[in-house]
């Protein structure tokens, strides 16, 4: 997760625990999906790696939401109206490859 | 596992490794592996070289807190994503050779800049002001607290676009052009430069990538799991080295990659 110089210490171990149970979900999946292909399961593992794919994805959400709520914070609207703005380009993105 | 899984698995390695060390994605060395050795097609490489970005840009956001620019890196990442959808917009309109072509030259000129300004710390007096977009961290190779300002944040503005619409037509996260600019023209030392790019680097790629999924460009999703895997554990390598490597050596390495890259994409044609 992104940390701005001014982060109090228990927003900071919230992020860190955030950003840690996401990865270890990462791993997990990417782990899964490959055991289950070695296993002769394809369609399972292909679910599976495609989820994780999802969370791969969501992790930059995050971050960029993790720096707009600090700006909110400190209320500093020029770089929140940014983040604000990278946010809904990211949604575009994802929204518009929709099936 | 088989030959192409263990290829798949140290390309990864290889650009998670980079990502630790000098905070690009690695999709400038993963694309031409997956595509010339394992044979897959240039784009399911491009669409795999993504995913290794993300990756890449996941296990960096734990660890390169301390030395990121997280103000910089959303202001350009207002440029990057714009580049990066428009991109995604076009991805099927031009001819791959017309990229190739434009990379390598790219390539070729960054490296030279390095080259150049091998030994510029990029660094100001403990007093001085840094700016609105500019910081200080504790630099681990003097061992003492060092301030920066951000310069020419207009011609980063420009080159984090040119990135992003990169992202989207070669499948590379731009950092080989976010780093090197930071660093060389942005008056941003290195290590701040690579954190800040390794964050952009995986919001770059995500629209790039939505773009790519929507096309079938994954596949079964096989060889982009096996390289995300090699990604994860390069990276915990390339942070292991990372505190031993001088700033000059990491320069040095980016130098080179940027060169054996220039002569590829060049040299292809």
């Amino acid at each position: 997760m992104a940390m701005t110089p001014n982060d109090q210490p228990a927003r900071a171990r919230f992020r860190d625990l955030i950003g840690r149970a996401m990865f270890r979900a990462v791993v997990i999946g990417l782990s899964s999906g490959i055991a289950l292909r070695v296993l002769g399961q394809p369609v399972w593992s292909a679910r599976i790696l495609s989820w994780t794919l999802v969370l791969l994805v969501l992790f930059p959400v995050v971050n960029v939401s993790s720096v707009l709520f600090d700006e909110v914070r400190r209320k500093d609207w020029g770089f929140a109206v940014i983040a604000a703005t990278v946010l809904g380009l990211l949604a575009y993105g994802l929204i518009s490859r929709l099936p | 596992m088989q030959t192409a899984d263990l290829y798949a698995l140290l390309a990864g390695g290889l650009a998670g490794c980079l990502g630790a060390l000098v905070g690009i994605g690695g999709g400038v060395l993963l694309v031409p592996i997956l595509n010339s050795v394992m044979g897959l097609p240039f784009t399911e490489a491009k669409a795999v070289s993504l995913v290794a970005v993300l990756a890449t840009s996941s296990s960096a956001g734990l660890s390169n807190r301390r030395l990121l620019n997280a103000r910089l890196a959303v202001l350009l990442l207002f440029f990057s994503v714009s580049g990066s959808t428009l991109g995604a917009g076009l991805l099927m309109r031009f001819s791959e050779s017309t990229y190739q072509l434009v990379f390598g030259l790219t390539a070729a000129v960054i490296a030279a800049v390095m080259f150049v300004r091998l030994n510029k710390r990029n660094v100001l007096p403990a007093d001085a002001d840094p700016g609105m977009l500019g910081g200080q961290f504790h630099d681990d190779d003097t061992g003492r607290d060092v301030v920066y300002r951000v310069t020419r944040v207009p011609l980063a503005a420009a080159v984090s676009f040119a990135a992003g619409v990169l992202t989207s037509f070669i499948g590379i996260g731009g950092g080989i052009l976010i780093v090197p600019l930071l660093n060389s023209l942005c008056g941003v030392p290195l290590r701040v430069a690579a954190a800040t790019s390794v964050l952009m680097i995986g919001v770059t790629a995500v629209p790039s990538l939505a773009a790519h999924w929507a096309h079938g460009f994954l596949g079964d999703f096989h060889v982009a799991g096996m390289t995300a895997v090699g990604v994860l554990m390069g990276f915990q390598v390339g942070r292991g080295i990372s505190p031993r490597t001088q700033v000059r050596s990491l320069k040095l390495i980016m130098a080179g990659i940027l060169v054996v890259v220039a002569v590829r994409y060049l040299g292809w044609r």
